[in-house]
C-alpha cells in the first residue's frame, strides 16, 4: 500500500495531464521551429525580397507592366507559356501510355524495359541529355541523315534552334516526372474493371474512356499542371536547343541579371512566372480536389 | 553549436582580413615611396593557366633578367576589373600591370579611373614604335584577335570578302552565325555596313543591315564553342568567327574559306592607377613595346596577336599571316570606336537585342 500511495502521490500530477497522441502547441512549435526557420529564411524571405526588388526605387508596378509591354519580355513569356502547355500535353499523353503499361502489363521484360526507359533519363545530367538531343538534331546529324537517306528531304532541314527542338528536349526531361506521378494515380485502379466492362459489352476503348478515365481524370489534370509548372522554369534546354531567337523567360532573366544589370526587371519577370505557376497549381487544386493533389505529389 | 562555430569562424575570418587589410594598407605606401627611387618588384595580374605561363616565360622572366626587377604573376581570370576596384576602394592597390585586359573591361576601368594614363613621353615613343592604331590613353593593344568571316565551301559559292558583303544576302546567300549577346564588335561592323558617320548615333539606321539579314541568321551564338560547333555541324554556312578559332577549324579539316572581313578586337595591357611599383611598371611597359622578339615569342606560344609589326616579321610567316595585327589583315578589319560604343551602349545593345530576340 505505501508503495501504491507513493505511486499515487507521484502520479497525481500525471493523472491530471492525460496523454494525447498530439503534441502540445509549444512542443509542436519547438519541433517545427527548425523547419519554420529554414522555410522563412530560404523561401519566404527570398520571395519577399523578390517582390521588394521588383518595385525597387519607387518603380511601383512599372517593372511588371514592362514584362507585358516590352517586346522581348512579352514574347519570351508567350513562348514560355505556349511551349510549356504543349510540353504538358505531349508529356502526359506519352507518360499515360507508359504508366498504364507499367500498371497492367503481365510481361516482366516489358515492365523492366519501361522502367529503364523512364528512369535512365531521370538520372542523366541535364547537360548530357541536352547535348545528346543536340547531336541528334544537328544539320549533319543522324535524324537528318535518316530523312535524307529515306529520300524524304534532299537537303538537311532545320531541326535545331526551333520550337520543335525545345519542346522535344523539355518533354524528354519531364516524361519521368509524368510517368512516376501517373503511375501512382493508376496504381489503385482495379484492372478487373476492364474485364468487367468488356463482359458487359464495352470495347477496350469504350471501357478505358467511360470506366477508367473518370477514375484517373483528377490525377491526370494535376500531372498536367505539375509538368506545365516544371517546364515554365526551364533554362538550359531552351537556350541550348532553341537558341537566343526564341528565349524562355529564364533566359531573359539571366540576361537582365548578368548582361543588363537590371535586377528589378529580372525580379518582375520572376514574379510573373511564379504567379502563373501558382495560379495553374491553384486551378488544379480546386478542380481535382486537394486529396488528389496530395496523392499525386506524394 | 553550429551557430557558435560559425560565429567563431566568421570572427576569425574578419580578424584575419582586418590584419591583412591593415598589413596591405601599411605596406602599399611604403612600397610606393620606395618605388619613387627604384622598384625592385613588379606584380602582373594575368589570366591564369597557359596565359600566365606564357607571360611569365616570354615577358616577365627575360624582363627580370635584364633589369633585376623581381616579377610575380597573380592569376585573376576575368575578375581584373572587380578586384582592382575593390583594392582601389580599400586604398591598397596591389597590382602594377594588367596583362591583356578585354577591351570592354579596359575602357570601363579607364572610365572609373582605375588605370594610369600614359605620359606624353610614353604616348609619343609607343606611337612611334607601334603606330597610333595600337595605342590608347592608358596602354597598348596586346593579345588581339579579329572577328573574321568563315564560309563552308560545300554550301557557299560566294564568300563575303568585306563587311558590306557579309550583310548582303542577295549576292552572298547562306545561313549566318552571328554573336548573340555581346554586341560591341557587331556594332562596329554595322557602323561600316550602314554607312554611319563616325560618332553618329542613329540606332534605326545603324541596325538596319542586321534587320535586313535577320531571316538568314540561323544561329545567334553565345560562346566560342558554339561558334565552332555550328560550323562543324552544318547549322550555319557563313560565320562571323574569332580568327584563331577559324584557323583551327581549317586545320582540323573543315573545307572552309576564311576572309579577313570583319573587325579588330584588341586586348589591352595597362598600368594600374596607384600601382605600388610605378617605376618598374613603366619600365615593363616600355620593355614590352620595344622588345619585338619577346612579343613574337609570346604570340607564337599563345596564338594571339601582338601589336608590333616587327614582332610579326620575326615569326614564321605561316603563323604571323594568321594574326590580326598582320598588316594585310589589319587593314581589312573595321576598327571599334570604344568611346562611341560605351557612351551609347544601352541604346545600341537594345537596338540589336530587339532584332535578335524580338521576333
Amino acid at each position: 500500500m505505501p508503495q501504491q500511495d507513493g505511486n499515487l502521490s507521484g502520479g497525481v500530477v500525471r493523472a491530471r495531464r492525460e496523454w494525447h497522441p498530439h503534441l502540445g502547441p509549444w512542443t509542436g512549435l519547438a519541433f517545427a521551429l527548425p523547419t519554420i526557420v529554414l522555410i522563412g529564411l530560404f523561401v519566404i524571405f527570398p520571395l519577399i525580397q523578390l517582390l521588394v526588388d521588383a518595385s525597387a526605387e519607387g518603380a511601383g508596378l512599372d517593372n511588371y507592366i514592362a514584362v507585358f509591354t516590352e517586346n522581348i519580355s512579352r514574347r519570351a513569356l508567350f513562348t514560355t507559356v505556349l511551349d510549356s502547355a504543349i510540353v504538358a500535353v505531349i508529356t502526359v499523353a506519352i507518360g499515360s501510355v507508359l504508366a498504364w503499361t507499367l500498371h497492367v502489363t503481365e510481361r516482366r521484360w516489358l515492365r523492366v524495359l519501361v522502367w529503364i526507359t523512364v528512369l535512365v533519363p531521370f538520372t542523366m545530367g541535364t547537360i548530357i541529355k541536352n547535348y545528346a538531343i543536340l547531336l541528334l538534331l544537328v544539320a549533319n546529324g543522324p535524324v537528318n541523315g535518316l530523312l535524307m537517306g529515306l529520300g524524304i528531304t534532299d537537303a538537311p532541314i532545320s531541326l535545331l534552334y526551333t520550337p520543335f527542338a525545345v519542346i522535344y528536349g523539355i518533354s524528354y526531361s519531364l516524361i519521368p516526372y509524368a510517368v512516376l506521378t501517373l503511375y501512382s494515380v493508376f496504381a489503385p485502379v482495379d484492372r478487373n474493371l476492364l474485364a468487367s466492362a468488356s463482359v458487359l459489352g464495352a470495347s477496350r476503348m469504350t471501357a478505358l474512356r467511360t470506366v477508367i478515365f473518370p477514375l484517373v481524370r483528377g490525377g491526370i489534370g494535376v500531372t498536367l499542371a505539375l509538368v506545365f509548372v516544371l517546364s515554365l522554369g526551364f533554362y538550359i534546354t531552351p537556350l541550348l536547343l532553341g537558341g537566343l531567337q526564341s528565349p524562355f523567360v529564364a533566359t531573359v532573366i539571366n540576361q537582365q541579371i548578368f548582361l543588363l544589370y537590371d535586377f528589378p526587371g529580372a525580379a518582375a519577370n520572376a514574379v510573373v512566372v511564379l504567379v502563373i505557376a501558382v495560379i495553374v497549381m491553384g486551378i488544379a487544386l480546386v478542380t481535382a480536389g486537394a486529396k488528389t493533389v496530395r496523392k499525386v505529389l506524394g | 553549436m553550429h551557430l557558435a562555430k560559425r560565429t567563431t569562424t566568421t570572427a576569425a575570418a574578419l580578424l584575419i582580413s582586418a590584419i591583412a587589410i591593415t598589413g596591405c594598407a601599411t605596406q602599399a605606401p611604403t612600397a610606393g615611396t620606395s618605388g619613387e627611387a627604384a622598384d625592385d618588384k613588379l606584380v602582373i595580374a594575368s589570366w591564369g593557366g597557359d596565359f600566365s605561363a606564357a607571360t611569365l616565360k616570354y615577358l616577365a622572366e627575360p624582363f627580370s633578367e635584364e633589369t633585376g626587377i623581381d616579377v610575380s604573376i597573380v592569376d585573376v581570370p576575368g575578375t581584373q576589373a572587380t578586384q582592382l576596384q575593390a583594392q582601389s576602394d580599400a586604398g591598397a592597390v596591389q597590382w602594377d600591370i594588367l596583362d591583356s585586359l578585354g577591351a570592354a573591361d579596359a575602357y570601363f576601368m579607364n572610365q572609373e579611373g582605375l588605370l594610369a594614363p600614359l605620359s606624353a613621353d610614353e604616348t609619343a615613343s609607343f606611337t612611334e614604335t607601334l603606330g597610333a592604331d595600337k595605342i590608347t590613353d592608358f596602354g597598348f593593344s596586346f593579345s588581339s584577335l579579329g572577328y573574321v568571316v568563315v564560309c563552308n565551301n560545300e554550301t557557299v559559292t560566294a564568300c563575303p570578302a568585306t563587311v558590306e558583303e557579309f550583310f548582303d544576302t542577295e549576292n552572298f546567300p547562306g545561313r549566318r552565325s552571328v554573336p548573340g549577346e555581346y554586341y560591341s564588335q557587331l556594332a562596329a561592323m554595322l557602323q561600316v555596313a550602314s554607312g554611319s558617320a563616325p560618332g553618329e548615333v542613329d540606332i534605326p539606321k545603324l541596325v538596319k543591315p542586321l534587320e535586313d539579314i535577320k531571316d538568314s541568321v540561323s544561329v545567334w551564338y553565345t560562346s566560342g564553342d558554339q561558334m565552332d560547333q555550328v560550323m562543324r555541324q552544318g547549322e550555319a554556312d557563313i560565320s562571323l568567327h574569332y580568327s584563331g578559332r577559324g584557323y583551327s577549324l581549317l586545320d582540323e579539316g573543315l573545307d572552309a574559306t576564311l576572309n579577313w572581313a570583319g573587325v579588330y578586337d584588341p586586348g589591352f595591357t595597362a598600368v594600374a592607377a596607384d600601382a605600388p611599383h610605378p617605376t618598374a611598371a613603366a619600365e615593363f611597359m616600355k620593355w614590352v613595346v620595344e622588345n619585338a622578339q619577346a612579343q613574337a615569342d609570346w604570340s607564337e606560344a599563345m596564338g594571339y596577336s601582338v601589336p608590333s609589326t616587327e614582332a610579326l616579321e620575326l615569326m614564321p610567316a605561316e603563323l604571323s599571316e594568321r594574326l590580326a595585327d598582320y598588316p594585310a589583315n589589319f587593314e581589312l578589319l573595321a576598327q571599334q570606336d570604344f568611346d562611341w560604343y560605351l557612351a551609347n551602349k544601352d541604346a545600341i545593345d537594345s537596338g540589336i537585342r530587339e532584332i535578335v530576340q524580338g521576333g
